[in-house]
């Protein structure tokens, strides 16, 4: 019986020890990180293809603090702006992220625009009054606050 | 990589005081796991209090910040000393959580949770040097969960200050911090129970449930509080147990709901008189508690017409029965391998082991009541929780099968 008991232990041991088993972490020991770094960069931002990159342009064009309405050309909160604006405040730290969108009820709202001194449009703005261009690039546009 | 270095040393030296007072002057080998989580609290703490008190955070004020609090724990004292000696097979867990370094810490981390709620509020604090209240209460940005609590979020920020710019991929180094923490501490547990090469083996089995997959989340830090709360708490330290169930409760609103299956385990275990001991898991996560309500933030699973959801979900609960049919947590393997052995040591499991399998339970029932009460859809829900919150219990879980096998000592 003790040694049933023995035998029924090393295979449970084994079978948690298998089941639990993570081969990437082995990997990893042999991968190429600069690779893989690379690859990694775009993945969060991979369904609006450019999304980081317009960030990014913006963060190097308005200043600290800045107030930042987000234009996507999505309809749905879920079917597209929320990606968008969830990943937005991120790219964009130290500036306000205003949305364009009401996340509850996925009408277009203009209540925020008010407050904002940018409008950024991922791949391009729609005419919005008191706003005029600032730059555009193959990602979006980067509208600025008509004095 | 120097910043995050300093600040994993830096959270250890904060937390050795602590550590060493709650572990008796006896330094065994729980004490350098222990005073990297606590420092790593002291951290949050120490940012906490200075915005709570108008101080923009700075190198100078953060660090100073720091001292005081550890300060407060330094005793002047002999030291025991009590460390089990290690045994050749942990230099594969050596190997295997240096590949996992590498994963956690080879980019920026790129888990959509990590992007919109714990590294966007670390940035956005980051950004104005102090907590951003105004960021949280916009109801805009109610997606970044803004009554989660912050200790993550702040022990980023942390990092970023000592390093004097975000820190990107180098966020990483917490998981790995959690990780390891996790399994010093159970090698020093199992150390414990059974003969160096069971404790190396039963160690070497639990990394990767210790390493956690989501990099950047709370999660591995949820796993390293809540396994040392846990163990402690069956170990019979409850003032330990308590402290790192008040951690717990500071990384995610699970911890709270670990703080009452603990409670309600010892009752089941016969020690119900010690409950009282557990206050300060209260009183580290309270301060959050109500400055967050005073800034009116609150979480998504309270809000409205509760009753009436449970009352649906419990009328018709094939939907949620579905949904965690359609997520299962990890390998079938494993979970054949941990019944095996709780069947085995099923005894064992009964007589010495009943707070640790009820708390164990008692939390996975404390998951299933949030779906039971959650104003999302229900599938969607588990799909992108279950199996996450779940492996917040597997490496105590995969302790008790192991426990459970050894052989009970003769009276």
């Amino acid at each position: 019986m003790p040694r049933l008991r023995a035998i029924l232990a090393v295979a449970a041991f084994a079978a948690i020890a298998a089941g639990a088993f993570q081969p990437l972490y082995v990997q990893m020991l042999f991968a190429n990180a600069p690779r893989m770094r690379a690859a990694f960069e775009e993945l969060p931002y991979r369904r609006l293809p450019g999304l980081r990159r317009l960030m990014l342009d913006v963060v190097r064009t308005t200043p600290p603090g800045a107030r930042i309405a987000m234009y996507a050309p999505f309809k749905e909160w879920d079917g597209g702006y929320g990606y968008a604006f969830r990943r937005a405040p991120f790219l964009l730290a130290g500036r306000r992220v205003l949305p364009m969108l009401e996340p509850d009820r996925d009408q277009p709202t203009g209540r925020y625009l008010g407050e904002a001194e940018y409008v950024v449009c991922w791949r391009g703005c729609p005419p919005i009054d008191g706003f005029r261009q600032a730059w555009r690039s193959a990602d979006g546009e980067l509208l600025v606050r008509a004095r | 990589m120097i910043a995050a270095v300093v600040a994993t040393v830096m959270a250890i030296g904060a937390g050795a005081p602590l550590a060493l007072l709650l572990a008796k002057r006896r330094v065994d080998a729980r004490v350098l796991p222990e005073a990297y989580l606590l420092g790593i609290g002291v951290e949050a703490a120490a940012l906490f209090g200075l915005a709570l008190c108008g101080v923009p955070w700075s190198r100078a004020s953060a660090i100073g910040a720091v001292l005081v609090i550890a300060a407060i724990f330094v005793r002047p004292a002999s030291w025991a000393h009590a460390v089990r000696p290690y045994h050749g097979m942990d230099v594969i867990t050596v190997i295997l959580v240096a590949g996992y370094a590498r994963f956690a810490t080879v980019a920026s981390p790129t888990d959509a949770d990590y992007i919109g709620i714990w590294g966007m509020k670390a940035r956005a604090f980051d950004a104005v040097r102090g907590i951003d209240w105004a960021f949280l209460a916009q109801p805009y940005n109610a997606f970044a969960h803004a009554d989660y609590p912050l200790l993550v979020p702040l022990a980023y920020d942390f990092q970023a200050i000592v390093a004097g710019a975000w820190i990107d991929r180098w966020a990483g180094v917490l998981n790995v911090g959690f990780a390891v923490a996790t399994l010093l501490a159970v090698r020093a547990f199992l150390a414990a129970e059974t003969r160096p090469l069971f404790a190396a083996l039963g160690t070497l089995a639990l990394v990767p449930l210790a390493c956690s997959p989501w990099i950047g989340l709370a999660e591995g830090a949820m796993v390293a509080f809540g396994t040392i709360a846990l163990l402690e708490a069956r170990a019979g330290e409850l003032t330990r147990a308590a402290i790192f169930l008040g951690l717990a409760a500071s990384c995610k609103n699970e911890g709270l709901t670990l703080i009452a299956a603990v409670a309600l385990a010892l009752v089941i275990a016969g020690e119900g008189r010690r409950i009282v001991r557990l206050w300060p898991a209260i009183v580290i996560p309270l301060p959050w508690l109500i400055v967050s309500r005073a800034h009116g933030l609150h979480g998504d699973l309270g809000a409205g017409d509760v009753f009436g959801r449970a009352l649906g979900h419990l009328a018709d609960p094939m939907p949620l029965v579905r949904a965690i049919a359609a997520s299962p947590p990890g390998r079938p393997l494993f979970w054949v391998g941990i019944a095996l052995a709780l069947a085995i040591g099923i005894r064992r499991v009964v007589r010495r082991e009943r707070f640790l399998a009820a708390a164990i339970v008692l939390q996975a029932l404390a998951f299933l009541a949030a779906y039971v009460v959650t104003p999302h859809d229900v599938s969607w829900h588990v799909r992108w929780s279950w199996e996450r919150l779940l492996m917040q219990l597997v490496v105590p879980l995969g302790f008790l099968a192991f426990v459970s096998m050894l052989e009970e000592p003769r009276a």
